[in-house]
């Protein structure tokens, strides 16, 4: 498997998700500059990087939520910048995002949490069929009884998982997870990483996973690609990204393990 | 005779390194007008089309109107009732308290009952949507909403300016009867004027223009509420400061503007009136 | 916890019934919508001035509102139509010879046209009809009315004074005051400025009521108080001299009405049996019952009975002389 980049040539057509070129700045601030990455029908793909190198820049762009200042995106074969609002909420629909933060609107309580974006998104749905679909993306994500709780209730894993069952209940065929084990403990964060592998593994999802955790990233990556300084630096697997000299990778690799495993 | 006046090569010369193009604050406004003006005509054009989410707007109703009830009752009362003690001295010292059903009813009717509603709802509502959108922006609810194909622009903004838009008159309404209650009580109390005479001495000099152009400006504040405090809470930036500052900016912003849509509106309620 | 949409939805939907039924309530408690229910009768009227009235200015008939103001316009001659909207109802009651003049309201003194007379046997007034305009009496009119009597007053007191003055002096007897030709005519111009002067007092009499009783309205007291002070100062000064002159002339035309009422003296029975000497009595009765009048309006007048005294001495001299020729 290739460890340096793929050349920023033609969008690969058999990607779910195909990036070229992708540059993005915030005032003197360059925040991507250059990012290619493609991400195959039911692959995790893992992107690592520090802290503000604009992972989370690059799935918001993904999405839509940004629009890039120069590069092309493709999801599903559709070049995302140039779609329009009904084509790019037809896309949305199909994509799920799970929020740093959960983003649960917190003004509900988990059932209408849940129950919002599919009544907005589907319609004639009977009011059985909705309880049943609620009630399959809770257990998809272990919390079968917390219907009722309100999100302030929630401590952070089950905020986590609740965000996850959210977009796991329109069904969707990628999955952008943003910093999806931050704020949370090493227990709590191995039974999310545990749950992206099932979501993976149920759905079928193609999925792009931001961290910096080495651990969610071993245990979910099915490819690693490394952003530093706005590029993709390496990719590949977890242990081919790593088995390298380079001293930005070491030191970013022995943060986090030289302790335990040192060889 | 000579004035010292720059060279035009002097006035317009443009300084090295200056990113703005007047000044950084008058940039800042220009930017905030044209930012708002589109924020205005995106609320029009949302406006129009489905989805209309009407049962959020009509819980939006139930937070903005009824929920704002309970105070709006209480301040229009103290109003009237206050507005009757302080104007009594001024006509008693002609000897025509009997005007006090027809100066209480002009006021309210008029400019308090509007008025009052107006600032109390941009208070109470302003700050509340204000801190509510802020905070949703600031813990990424609305890009949520977004990525979940919700256009979250209809579905926050639209329903509660809309809201708001209706329930200020509504509330308005509500607030000049409570007004004119208050003020009946005093004066009944006082001057042992009946209802019927109450009623009769206060309409005789309000004129259907006078209650046409009341509800008219109430619609325009509660619009202006609601489309300032979603435009605040929606550009709130990140932190919990940004919460805080878009709430206040709502109230603040809110407020201002209404006062000189008063002035607006008075205007040109006049220039009809003597047309 | 919020209650349920179904709930929230009959909250406001109730919320919003009541808010529009203040909302109707009130619209028909004023009055101008309930106006626009009734049939209208317009009439016209042209004014010289108007005084700042304006369209939707009230009507008013017998102290009641009978319609407003519906437009003014300039017609020739700088005069301003008015064109009146009648209520209906109102209408069999005013009757096409009514006048037309205008009024204020009360305290705050809108402006009013106020309807008055009319008579039964007119018919009533329908659309398009004219009214024709009262005379209303200003202030300023009642002020000049006051001067001029004020004159003349003096003029007659003057001449009076003439003439008795002369009888005081003791010119002669009855037949020398007769044979005297320039008393006679003294006497004649005297009669004449009288008459006039009666005339005028009644006059004035009547404009004193109309002003009096404007007066005792506190609304335009307070209006010529607050708006003119001098108005009010001259008007003052204007009656407390008139009230002098009128103790003067009651005076005067008191003692001489009785000497003439009495027949036997010679004044009287000379005076009584020509034709002029009825004049003067009428005249001086006019005269009379006008200062009378003016006394009731300002206060009673002070009797002076010098000359009543004068006119028995006179007499009782006379009688002696008389004696004296007799027995002689």
């Amino acid at each position: 498997m290739a460890l340096n980049p793929p050349p920023s040539a033609e969008v690969d057509p058999n990607a779910v998700i195909s990036i070229r070129g992708l540059t993005k700045s915030f005032g003197d601030l360059d925040v991507l500059r250059g990012v290619d990455l493609d991400v195959q029908k039911a692959e995790n793909v893992v992107v690592l990087g520090r802290s503000g190198s604009g992972k989370s820049v690059l799935i918001k762009i993904v999405v839509g939520l940004l629009v890039q200042d120069a590069g092309d995106v493709t999801v599903f074969g559709q070049h995302v910048h140039q779609l329009k609002r009904k084509d790019l909420d037809g896309m949305r629909r199909r994509v799920g995002f799970s929020f740093q933060h959960s983003a649960l609107y917190d003004s509900m309580n988990v059932e209408q949490n849940l129950e919002f974006p599919l009544r907005m998104n589907t319609k004639g749905l009977s009011q059985g069929e909705v309880r049943d679909r609620i009630r399959d993306a809770l257990e998809a994500v272990g919390l079968a009884g917390s219907l009722k709780q309100m999100p302030s209730e929630l401590s952070g894993g089950q905020r986590k998982r609740i965000g996850i069952a959210r977009t796991l209940i329109l069904r969707p065929e990628i999955m952008l997870y943003d910093e999806p084990t931050a704020g949370l403990d090493p227990i709590t964060s191995g039974e999310i990483n545990d749950l992206i592998n099932q979501v993976q593994e149920n759905y079928h999802t193609s999925s792009i996973i931001i961290t910096h955790d080495l651990t969610c990233a071993r245990h979910t990556a099915d490819r690693v690609a490394m952003l530093l300084d706005g590029r993709v630096l390496r990719i590949g697997s977890f242990d081919d990204v790593f088995d390298t000299d380079d001293p930005r990778i070491k030191s970013f690799h022995d943060y986090n393990f030289t302790r335990r495993d040192s060889p | 005779m000579e004035t010292i006046t720059p060279t035009a090569a002097e006035a317009t010369a443009p300084k090295p390194r200056r990113p703005s193009v007047i000044s950084p604050g008058v940039d800042a406004f220009a930017i905030g007008m044209s930012d708002g003006a589109s924020f205005l005509k995106r609320f029009f054009v949302e406006a129009l089309w489905r989805p209309f989410h009407v049962r959020e707007i009509i819980k939006q109703c139930y937070e903005v109107g009824y929920r704002s009830l309970p105070l709006i009752t209480l301040t229009g009362f103290v109003t009237g009732i206050v507005f009757t003690k302080q104007s009594r001295p001024s006509l008693a010292a002609f000897g025509a308290t009997s005007w006090l059903p027809g100066l209480i009813t002009i006021a309210l009717v008029r400019s308090l009952a509007p008025l009052v509603t107006a600032l109390i709802c941009a208070g109470k509502v302003g700050s509340n949507i204000g801190a509510e959108l802020g905070s949703m922006k600031v813990t990424e609810q609305i890009e949520a909403m977004e990525v979940s194909a919700i256009n979250p622009f209809k579905y926050l903004v639209v329903t509660r300016t809309i809201a708001t838009t209706l329930m200020v008159p509504t509330l308005m309404l509500y607030c000049s009867f409570v007004g004119m209650a208050g003020s009946y009580l005093n004066v009944h109390g006082k001057e042992g004027t009946s209802l019927a005479k109450f009623l009769k001495a206060g309409f005789a000099n309000i004129s259907f223009l006078d209650v046409e152009s009341s509800v008219t400006k109430s619609f325009v504040f509660g619009f202006t509420i609601g489309i300032i405090s979603c435009y605040k809470g929606f550009n709130a930036t990140s932190g919990t400061q940004g919460v805080g500052k878009a709430a206040n900016a709502s109230v603040v912003m809110s407020m201002f503007v209404i006062f000189i849509e008063e002035m607006l509106i008075v205007q040109i309620i006049n220039w009809i009136r003597n047309w | 916890m919020n209650p349920s949409p179904q709930r929230q939805a009959v909250i406001v939907g109730l919320f919003v019934t009541v808010a529009l039924f203040i909302l109707a309530g009130g619209i028909l408690t004023i009055g101008d919508l309930n106006d626009t229910f009734t049939h209208k009768v317009v009439v016209r009227a042209v004014f010289d001035e108007v005084s700042g009235l304006k369209a939707g200015d009230n009507i008013w008939f017998s102290g009641l509102k009978v319609g407003t103001v519906k437009k003014l316009t300039f017609v020739a001659g700088s005069k301003v139509e008015v064109l009146l909207n009648l209520d209906q109802e109102a209408t069999p009651f005013i009757h096409n010879n009514a006048l037309a003049k205008l009024g204020s309201d009360g305290l705050i003194g809108n402006r009013i046209v106020v309807i008055y007379e009319g008579t039964a046997e007119a018919p009533a007034v329908k659309n398009g009809d004219e009214l024709k305009i009262g005379t209303t009496v200003s202030t300023e009119e009642i002020m000049t009315m006051l001067q001029t009597n004020n004159k003349n007053l003096l003029a007659i007191t003057t001449d009076l004074k003439g003439i008795t003055a002369k009888i005081a002096a003791g010119e002669g007897t009855v037949g020398k005051l007769l044979s005297d030709d320039t008393l006679y005519t003294h006497v004649t111009d005297a009669v004449q400025t009288l008459q006039v002067a009666s005339t005028n007092a009644r006059q004035m009499t009547a404009s004193l009521a109309t002003f009096s009783a404007k007066l005792n309205k506190p609304g335009s007291l307070f209006n010529d108080l607050a708006t003119d002070q001098t108005t009010y100062a001259s008007l003052t000064g204007t009656v407390a001299s008139l009230k002098q002159v009128g103790e003067r002339a009651g005076a005067v035309v008191d003692s001489l009405g009785r000497s003439l009422d009495d027949p036997s003296t010679p004044v009287g029975v000379l005076l009584h049996d020509k034709p002029a000497g009825g004049d003067l009595r009428s005249t001086l009765d006019n005269l009379e019952r006008g200062s009378l009048l003016l006394n009731d309006d300002l206060e009673a007048l002070q009797h002076n009975f010098l000359f009543r005294g004068f006119f028995k001495k006179r007499a009782k001299e006379e009688a002696k002389a008389a004696a004296e020729a007799a027995g002689n």
